[in-house]
């Protein structure tokens, strides 16, 4: 071992370098706060790993981006873990990254000598802003399509190159597939190169004018190793711990895929644009520059020469009170829009279909659930098949019996006759004299799925769980094959979302051979509209 | 003669020349998308037969939304997109109608009909706009983009021509 540490400290200084870096003096005082910055900085390393995992797997065109993050989320071993660490990382850089910053501003850490090193923090922050744009238009869902309109409009009310700027991020006059090519190469070629080139420099210049420590004496230094080495680990391994924890908890979210025609659908960007889309209401007409560009442009101005605007020779926070009030009241602005914007955010979003989730269940089974709420069942077994509060007795006194995930006493003909004995209501209101019980086989289904796992299709949006139980009653699957299983007269009902859009669905159960001439397929006219349009739901969430 | 001063003065040279005609290079593929077509012959869409739209014409009912398909040049393809449009009365035009692009002139989200206050809304940042399109309220500065609507041989056709694309 020993001989190796020599062989790596003639040939390539190793143990040089490693004393260097460990022995580097700093602060023990406010130690802690000095620990954001690394932060940042192991926030990058988790972006950088999982961003390289999310790469593999990704393909950068609008026929085919939104399917394989779905196939991401979805399908691929460890894929929403590595998605969703990718997704929190990028607000953990954000929030870290300003942490740091307002930590340097408030200790005046900018001053003589290190202005530079502040500049490069500064273009630091402006990279990680356009990692989080080019980043969140790349999953092609309804969020990251509407939110790229507007970002790449911003420029376009600018005085002369407004237009020709707004093209250019575009890279035409539509967001389509040559943004999605751009973004692309920016968020994974350009940008990655740019923030290590400066992060490498931020390093240096920290290391060559030293750490400037907190803002008054006294300043007592320890090594870096082990001291503060301990305390960044310490931060960075709760950093990667919250991670995960927000990854497993909170998946990263995918929106229905991008419909540029959909204008039911509001936009709301991420968190941290959220201020900056704040300020666009209040500027209108001819004054649109102002929140574009003015306004932030001249707060980045000032950013920038804070440390020639700020030049005393204490950096006591009671001496700078002038720069510091400038500062928090910056601060407290962006804070009000953050608010106000996170106020205007309408609750759930219009178009709520969640895909990424899970892929609906079986129709079958969403026709038994339909059937167990019409029948009552779930007043003795509860919804989902868990009885409510007090387990052992209803209102009523009666036994309650829970379903889910328990081997059911009844089967077969006894439970056939227990369904059609037990049930509270009237099984189905039925004008043609069709067999009142013909939804016992799904309701049948649905039990048996109940006993096994006991999903809680409960929390299912109601478009889809309305729309699978009328493609379970209306028999789609005597002809359409669905999940591997039905008829083969149709196509099979799969992969529609891209394909097929909502309207085309619903005007197809209405009249078939309008849109598909020689179709041999019933009309559905007589369904309500909300019903197909539960339907098309239903099947555009297919996998 | 050769000294040391002119060999680095050639080296730099020399170095720039080579960095500047690739960066020339990557530049001009970059811009790429500033050049546009010129434009060309009207662009002409079906909407549907004309007698679809008698009410709307009338005045008997509110603005009436429509998808249409149009080609569009998209980076390194042609895509058929789907663009929706608000049919709307408008007395000037032979054909009694036009069409309202439903994207909203500020910062390009999709604006959609509010029957109950006769209005056209953006969810984004408050816009809203008249019936014809012209701005009510709001940060938008330009009306809605309207496109003329012919009618040829009883079908209701829209002159997309205008668009940028």
């Amino acid at each position: 071992m020993k001989r190796l540490f020599e062989f790596l400290e003639s040939r390539a200084g190793l143990t040089t370098l490693w004393r260097a870096l460990a022995d580097e003096p700093v602060s023990v005082r406010r130690a802690w706060l000095f620990t954001l910055g690394s932060a940042a900085l192991v926030a990058l390393l988790v972006q950088f790993a999982t961003g390289f995992a999310l790469a593999l797997a990704y393909a950068p065109t609008p026929d085919h981006a939104w399917e394989s993050v779905k196939a991401i989320q979805t399908r691929l071993p460890a894929g929403a873990l590595v998605r969703g660490l990718h997704h929190w990382g990028a607000s953990a850089m954000v929030l870290f990254v300003a942490l740091h910053m307002a930590r340097t501003f408030v200790f005046g850490a900018y001053r003589r000598p290190r202005e530079l090193n502040w500049l490069v923090g500064l273009a630091l922050l402006l990279l990680v802003l356009g990692f989080g744009f080019t980043g969140y238009l790349l999953p092609w869902d309804q969020k990251a399509y509407w939110a790229t309109v507007v970002g790449t409009r911003v420029p376009a009310a600018l005085p002369i190159a407004g237009v020709a700027a707004s093209r250019l991020m575009a890279g035409g006059p539509i967001v389509g597939a040559a943004t999605l090519t751009r973004f692309y190469a920016l968020h994974v070629v350009l940008l990655p190169l740019l923030t290590f080139a400066f992060v490498g420099v931020h390093l240096l210049l920290m290391r060559k004018h030293g750490h400037a420590g907190p803002t008054d004496e006294p300043d007592p230094r320890e090594p870096f190793f082990p001291y503060q080495a301990a305390r960044d680990g310490a931060v960075g391994l709760a950093l990667v711990l919250a991670l995960f924890w927000l990854a497993a908890r909170h998946p990263a979210p995918l929106e229905r895929l991008a419909d540029p025609t959909d204008t039911s659908y509001v936009p709301r960007p991420e968190w941290y644009f959220l201020p900056l889309f704040q300020l666009l209401k209040f500027f209108k007409g001819p004054l649109e520059p102002v929140g574009t560009a003015v306004l932030p442009g001249v707060s980045m101005l000032l950013l920038a020469l804070v440390p020639w605007l700020d030049r005393g020779a204490s950096r006591r926070p009671r001496d700078r009170r002038l720069v510091l009030a400038a500062g928090g009241a910056g601060a407290a602005l962006l804070l009000g829009l953050l608010y106000f914007g996170v106020l205007d955010t309408p609750k759930g979003s219009p178009s709520g279909l969640d895909p990424a989730s899970q892929p609906p269940p079986d129709a079958r089974l969403l026709g038994g659930l339909a059937s167990y709420e019409r029948r009552g069942c779930a007043s003795c077994h509860g919804a989902d098949g868990r009885p409510a509060p007090s387990p052992g007795a209803n209102a009523n006194g009666a036994a309650l019996f829970p379903l889910a995930t328990r081997a059911h006493t009844l089967t077969g003909d006894a439970l056939t006759a227990h369904v059609k004995e037990k049930s509270v209501k009237a099984p189905a209101t039925d004008e043609d004299g069709e067999n009142p019980d013909k939804d016992v086989p799904s309701l049948l289904a649905y039990l048996e799925a109940l006993g096994k796992d006991g999903p809680r299709f409960s929390a299912l949006p109601q478009p889809i769980r309305a729309g699978g139980a009328a493609i379970d009653r209306e028999d789609c699957r005597q002809c359409h094959q669905l999940y591997g299983e039905g008829g083969r007269r149709g196509p099979v009902l799969a992969h529609l979302l891209g394909k097929r859009d909502k309207d085309w669905l619903v005007a197809h159960f209405k009249e078939p051979k309008k849109l598909v001439p020689g179709s041999k397929m019933p009309p559905f006219r007589f369904l309500p509209d909300t019903e197909l349009s539960a339907m098309a739901d239903y099947l555009l969430a297919l996998p | 003669m050769t000294t040391r001063r002119t060999f680095t003065l050639a080296a730099i040279g020399t170095a720039l020349a080579a960095a500047f005609s690739v960066s020339g290079a990557v530049v001009a593929f970059v811009l790429g998308p500033l050049r546009r077509r010129a434009p060309q012959e009207p662009v002409l869409l079906d909407v549907g037969p004309a007698s679809a739209f008698e009410a709307l014409r009338a005045g008997a009912s509110g603005p009436e939304e429509i998808l249409v398909e149009r080609a569009v040049e998209d980076g390194y393809m042609t895509r058929r997109v789907k663009e929706r449009f608000a049919i709307v009365r408008d007395g000037r035009a032979a054909s009694g109608l036009a069409a309202l692009a439903t994207t909203c002139s500020h910062l390009g989200c999709g604006v959609s009909w509010d029957q109950g206050r006769n209005a056209f809304l953006c969810p984004c940042h408050g816009g809203v706009y008249g019936p014809d399109g012209a701005v009510l309220a709001g940060p938008p500065p330009k009306p809605l983009t309207c496109l003329p609507l012919v009618v040829s041989g009883g079908r209701l056709q829209l002159d997309a021509s205008a668009l940028d694309a």
